[in-house]
């Protein structure tokens, strides 16, 4: 189990005119073994630059990100991205795409099958095994994306926006069966979302960053138990509270940048 | 709205045709044209098959036909087998791709066919010329778009392919290949008609055999007919050429358009 240590983390880059932007200023934030910590902030914050930094695809300007105490410089197994637009790789099948972890690792054909089954199962898609992404609605892809991060066992599971681009009851039964994973599998989840219901529902944890430069505003502990799923805890009082709160924060920050824009 | 009432495209094509072939003869037959000029389709199929079977200047039309396909294949294989590798190649090296960059600048604008008499100056007019006219027509079109398929792959690909541990050469294997090889393959057919085209026109220059020497040479001789035939095998041979490349396209990139 390997917990996530981000420590004065900076991001910045030169836009089109040669202006210096910071995406991401100064940000510290400790995500624990086994925690659910969801990002939420207004649209621009740096909420995805954060991630990308933690996944070792964007270099930090400033700062560290520590993964089980080890220094992120690149991408790599221990942490298994989920993408907004899925990712998949078109030319390989449901079960090919669940495999490609393992198989890059050079794990042995059996063992690799088994897994891909174990996975296939977990997300319900066994039918479809021999079918391509392009067969697949978004959903089921998504599906694929998170059993093909699952598939290699990594430590942390850095998920951005995964369920954006899917309709509203997709999205709920997608946010339960994620919570089952979980639970299942006890991962350290990084979430970002745009959704402060969702990042409530899902998580033990939630971040609320500041607009650009994406400072973090507040952290907030959800103390709602687990399993969510089951009984309607989206209209728990607890819940609604926490909804309003967060809700107020970002909304400030919406309200900061049009005053500043105007 | 009109979709659902709209009959085959395959039929439509055949009607197109069939209807075209109609106008024609009936122009032919008004005596708007000359029939020397013009002929009907009708004398062009008899002269076909006259030419398929005892030849023009002695050589059949297979012959000229396979002649002027051997030139292009072999022209054209070698672009394949040097442009793709290349392409890949500089496709992932930036400074390689800055080195080349201003003599793909240069040289593509100027048509191949502008380079025949210098390369018959420096190789004569044999078949080595010929082939290396093709060659070089389609050799830089699959280049250039082999560089833009790979520089084309999606960034969220490599990320994905990279955070499930491929990293160098097995990226490169495993996602960039396999993602680039949708425009490559669209490359390499349109590069095949690149070659053919260019194959007609090397022959119109120096050749004893080929469509191209045909087509030239019927015209000097004012054997018009042959000139309409030595044109419609082109064409079908060309059409016939793409389509076998667009169907091994169609099966082994599957996913690509979907």
């Amino acid at each position: 189990m390997a917990r996530i240590e981000i420590r004065g983390l900076s991001h910045r880059y030169t836009d089109t005119k040669g202006d210096v932007l910071t995406a991401v200023d100064d940000i510290s934030l400790d995500i624990e073994a086994g925690h659910f910590m969801s990002v939420v902030g207004p649209s621009g914050c740096g909420k995805t630059t954060l991630l990308n930094i933690v996944a070792g695809f964007i270099p930090a300007s400033n700062g560290s990100v520590r993964v089980g105490g080890t220094p992120v410089t690149e991408p790599g197994r221990d942490r298994g991205v989920v993408f907004q637009s899925f990712g998949l790789f078109d030319w390989l099948t449901v079960r090919q795409n669940i495999e490609f972890g393992p198989r890059m690792a050079e794990v042995p054909p059996r063992e690799r099958v088994e897994r891909a089954d174990k996975y296939l199962a977990l997300i319900g898609l066994r039918k479809f095994a021999d079918r391509y992404p392009y067969e697949l609605s978004g959903g089921m892809k998504q599906r694929v994306a998170i059993a093909r991060a699952l598939a290699n066992d990594p430590e942390i599971l850095l998920m951005d926006e995964p369920f954006a681009a899917l309709d509203a009851q997709t999205r709920e039964l997608m946010q339960e069966e994620l919570l089952g994973i979980w639970e299942a599998t006890k991962k350290t989840i990084l979430f970002i979302t745009h959704s402060i219901e969702e990042a409530i529902y899902l998580s033990s944890d939630v971040a609320v960053m500041t607009h650009r430069p994406g400072r973090l505003k507040r952290l907030f502990e959800v103390s709602l138990p687990y399993p969510r799923s089951g009984y309607n805890i989206r209209s728990a009082p607890e819940f609604l509270q926490l909804k309003l709160a967060v809700h107020e924060l970002v909304r400030e920050e919406i309200m900061k940048h049009a005053a500043e824009e105007s | 709205m009109w979709a659902g009432r709209m009959p085959h495209a395959f039929l439509l094509g055949l009607a197109s045709v069939f209807g075209g072939l109609v106008i024609w003869t009936a122009i032919v037959h008004s005596g708007l044209v000359s029939s020397k000029l013009v002929p009907s389709p009708f004398v062009l199929l008899s002269q076909a098959v006259s030419l398929l079977g005892g030849g023009y200047t002695g050589t059949t039309l297979y012959a000229h036909i396979a002649a002027s396909l051997a030139r292009t294949l072999v022209g054209f294989s070698f672009a394949v087998l040097l442009g793709v590798p290349l392409g890949l190649l500089i496709g992932r090296v930036k400074a390689l791709e800055a080195l080349v960059f201003p003599w793909f600048a240069f040289l593509r604008p100027i048509p191949a066919i502008a380079f025949v008499p210098l390369v018959i100056l420096w190789f004569g007019i044999g078949e080595f010329s010929k082939i290396s006219v093709i060659f070089f027509s389609s050799f830089l079109y699959i280049l250039v778009n082999t560089i833009a398929a790979v520089k084309g792959v999606p960034e969220q690909l490599l990320r994905a392919g990279s955070s499930l541990g491929a990293r160098r050469r097995k990226l490169f294997v495993y996602v960039i290949l396999p993602a680039a090889l949708p425009q490559i393959l669209t490359g390499i057919r349109i590069g095949s008609a690149i070659s053919w085209t260019l194959v007609v026109a090397a022959e119109l220059v120096a050749a004893q055999v080929g469509l191209g020497y045909m087509i030239m040479d019927a015209a000097t001789f004012f054997r018009v007919n042959d000139v309409y035939v030595g044109l419609l095998a082109i064409g079908i041979v060309g059409f016939l050429l793409e389509s076998t490349i667009a169907f091994v396209e169609q099966k082994v990139v599957h996913w690509h358009g979907k």
